[in-house]
């Protein structure tokens, strides 16, 4: 009887709490509609430099300009993601966090939430009064909002989004005989052989000839996962699936290239961007913000050939790629602060908005009405317009607070299972490690 | 005679290739910052002809004049407060007399094993309740970036390692003469503990020169940033401008390279003199 008693308490407690959460929701969402942004300060931390900064800036001093409330923005650069991350830390557990918006990458925000460092941004979503209308909603990509959106909490907001691509040298693929880039990964080992037999015709320094650079990077790595059919986390993404068959297939891959020969090691930063543009190796796998990069490289170069973008091979018949991208996380403070923050960050992705973020930085855009905008743009960027094209056959890297951690260990054992180490050892290990951290 | 001739050699030989190791990566730097985008993506190792609008781009874009102006106040108040505080400190774990001595020193030596990224935390608390509770703003100011690393442990430790060395006869003739602790520190010491002092003074310079993520941590904006967070800008999220780079890294060495240059004797003087060469 005890025992029922106290099962029946149990239940009692975790139903009232249900409720009361419900009813915390309604509160929120009741006092969001009541509040007055009027006047309130905003500090926005984010990480871009030079041009980007200053398109960010200029887009921060033409809200302050025009919106009704008086809110000011003050945008202030805090470093790169891991000052911002060492920062935010810092800052939550002194209790003196000074920024209201912050960029953020998904696992970042999560550890942030856990801590309550930031807030959830759903209630202000959904809010009549200042929220989006259904149109306004299913306007945005909405596989972007859910990379975000994590047991129904909204952790952060999409300002733009990038994209792992397979770039190619179109020209010396014609050299070897082939007129477009390889649609599976034997293809794509196929050429990578005969680009190390061939070099470049107009490479200067056709001693070094490769088809492809490895970046010891995760993103690298869950692209080449995802284009055949897998993914770094378990259906509903609270484990770790790092033992699986398509992980061991693209290191497989990867280790039978470089122990052929074919391919190498990228040993330094940006290493496959120059190595591409100048001709030494035929592909590269890289973010699609680096376009504008590769584009004024290849003319640096001095090269002048013909190259373009694609997703990495696949192996199924619909292409997966992965998309990733830092999103803007409204900072726990006062409920009117918390407000303003959001009213900028609305305003920020609405299609006018992020046509003129686009062309500063060219990121992708969150919202699908933004493409009328750009046709210009595409126009003059033919390779991002090819990348554009294919944002509807996005994935996203895991959103669980350890991933940071876990990344790390996934580049740790990337290069143990590329120097030949026991791969069923390599993979059991970091399956182990991985979801270790979850535990802790 | 031929054997020592050959040892010698091989003694030059083997310098020579260090220093040609050492002093490649500066090489390469200042051979860089003269190149186009494009010889520093080909990776040449000489440029074709000189592109002195580099430095001019880098300086402007990273605006390296605030930053140039911020590391140089930051670098003096650091230097001069470090010194201050390390002679002070030392003075007494070197030349007094009371109980405790020791275990003090033993605990100023402890201090050496905490890993910097431990103090990261507590030091910033520490700084946020002063930035609320002094009259002057500490959090995006100058004493945030400088008086956490003015008790230096290191400096105490070479600086009491150099006092000890010198003969207690001065210290009696001083006190014939009536002088006391602080005019013996200040009038015979002192001037004794040029080389160490200069050392301690060029440990700090570097430190404080090149410091990154405490300044990023304590700032949010450009007003007292150093010149480290100006060369970070170069860096950018899709790719590095290297010859930019460069010319910005070589920007920032310069000032520390003329500072070693200058005071390169008593420098080498104060460590071998202070027992920490090995």
């Amino acid at each position: 009887m005890k025992l029922k008693n106290g099962i029946a308490g149990v239940l009692c407690a975790v139903l009232s709490a249900c409720g009361g959460q419900q009813e915390t929701t309604q509160e929120q969402q009741t006092d969001i509609e009541t509040l007055n942004p009027e006047g309130q300060e905003v500090v926005f931390w984010y990480q871009h430099t030079r041009e980007r900064e200053e398109a960010l800036q200029k887009l921060i001093a033409d809200f302050n300009q025009s919106n009704s409330h008086g809110i000011s923005v003050r945008g202030e650069y805090v470093g790169r993601y891991g000052d911002i991350y060492n920062k935010m830390n810092v800052g939550i557990q002194s209790g003196s966090l000074a920024a209201s918006l912050v960029v953020a990458y998904q696992n970042q925000a999560m550890a942030y939430y856990q801590a309550d460092g930031i807030v959830d941004i759903m209630p202000y979503m959904e809010s009549p009064k200042w929220g989006f209308s259904p149109e306004e909603r299913q306007d945005y990509v909405q596989a972007f909002l859910r990379q975000d959106n994590v047991g129904g909490a909204q952790i952060g907001f999409p300002p733009n989004r990038s994209m792992e691509l397979l770039y190619y040298n179109l020209d010396w693929l014609r050299e070897l005989g082939y007129d477009k880039p390889p649609a599976n990964w034997d293809e794509f080992a196929k050429m990578c052989r005969l680009a190390k037999q061939r070099p470049f015709s107009k490479s200067k320094d056709t001693s070094r000839s490769l088809g492809f650079l490895l970046d010891i990077d995760t993103s690298r790595l869950a692209a080449m996962v995802f284009s055949r059919g897998g993914d770094l986390v378990n259906a509903d993404g609270t484990a770790y699936l790092l033992d699986s068959p398509e992980v061991r297939a693209a290191l497989e891959l990867m280790r039978e290239l470089l122990a052929a020969g074919v391919i190498d090691v990228a040993g330094e930063q940006d290493a496959e961007l120059n190595e591409f543009v100048t001709g030494q190796i035929l592909f590269s796998q890289d973010s699609s913000s680096g376009l504008p990069f590769y584009k004024s490289g290849i003319e640096d170069s001095g090269l002048d050939f013909e190259w373009g973008v694609t997703h990495p091979p696949q192996t199924g018949e619909t292409p997966v790629v992965d998309i990733y991208g830092a999103s803007v996380s409204i900072c726990a403070s006062t409920p009117e602060q918390q407000l303003a923050a959001w009213l900028f960050l609305k305003w920020l992705t609405a299609p006018e908005q992020q046509a003129r973020w686009v062309r500063a930085s060219n990121y992708f855009p969150v919202r699908k009405s933004t493409a009328k905008e750009l046709q210009g743009y595409f126009a003059e960027n033919p390779h991002y317009g090819v990348a554009f094209s294919m944002l509807d056959y996005g994935k996203s890297e895991p959103t669980i607070a350890s991933y940071q951690q876990v990344r790390r260990l996934i580049q740790k054992a990337m290069v143990e299972a590329i120097e030949g180490e026991n791969m069923d050892q390599v993979l059991a290990n970091l399956q182990l490690a991985a979801n270790k951290t979850i535990e802790q | 005679m031929a054997i020592k001739g050959g040892k010698t050699w091989l003694v030059y030989g083997g310098l020579g290739l260090g220093g040609l190791a050492a002093g490649f990566p500066f090489a390469w730097m200042l051979l860089a910052s003269f190149m186009t985008r494009g010889e520093s993506l080909r990776r040449v190792f000489l440029p074709e002809s000189l592109q002195w609008g580099n430095y001019l781009k880098a300086w402007q874009e990273a605006d390296f004049g605030l930053y140039f102006e911020n590391s140089l106040i930051i670098a003096v108040i650091q230097v001069s407060g470090t010194l201050l505080f390390s002679l002070l400190a030392a003075y007494p774990l070197a030349r007094m007399e009371f109980r405790g001595r020791d275990t003090v020193f033993a605990g100023v030596l402890a201090t050496l094993m905490i890993p910097e990224t431990v103090t990261i935390v507590p030091n910033f608390l520490t700084i946020t309740w002063l930035h609320r509770n002094m009259p002057f703003a500490w959090l995006n100011n100058w004493p945030a970036m400088t008086i956490p690393f003015m008790a230096s442990a290191f400096s105490i430790f070479l600086l009491r390692q150099f006092m000890r060395g010198i003969p207690n006869e001065l210290w009696d003739s001083a006190r014939i003469d009536g002088a006391g602790h602080v005019r013996f520190l200040f009038q015979i010491l002192l001037p004794l503990c040029r080389a160490p002092l200069l050392t301690v003074g060029m440990f700090t310079y570097i430190g404080s020169w090149n410091a990154l993520a405490w300044p990023l941590l304590v700032t949010n904006t450009p007003d007292w940033r150093p010149i480290s967070v100006g060369l970070q800008q170069f860096v950018s999220e899709a790719g590095a401008e290297v010859h930019l780079q460069m010319a910005g890294a070589v920007i920032a060495t310069v000032p520390v390279l003329l500072a070693y240059f200058l005071i390169q004797r008593e420098f080498t003087e104060g460590i071998s003199m202070s027992g920490l060469k090995g």
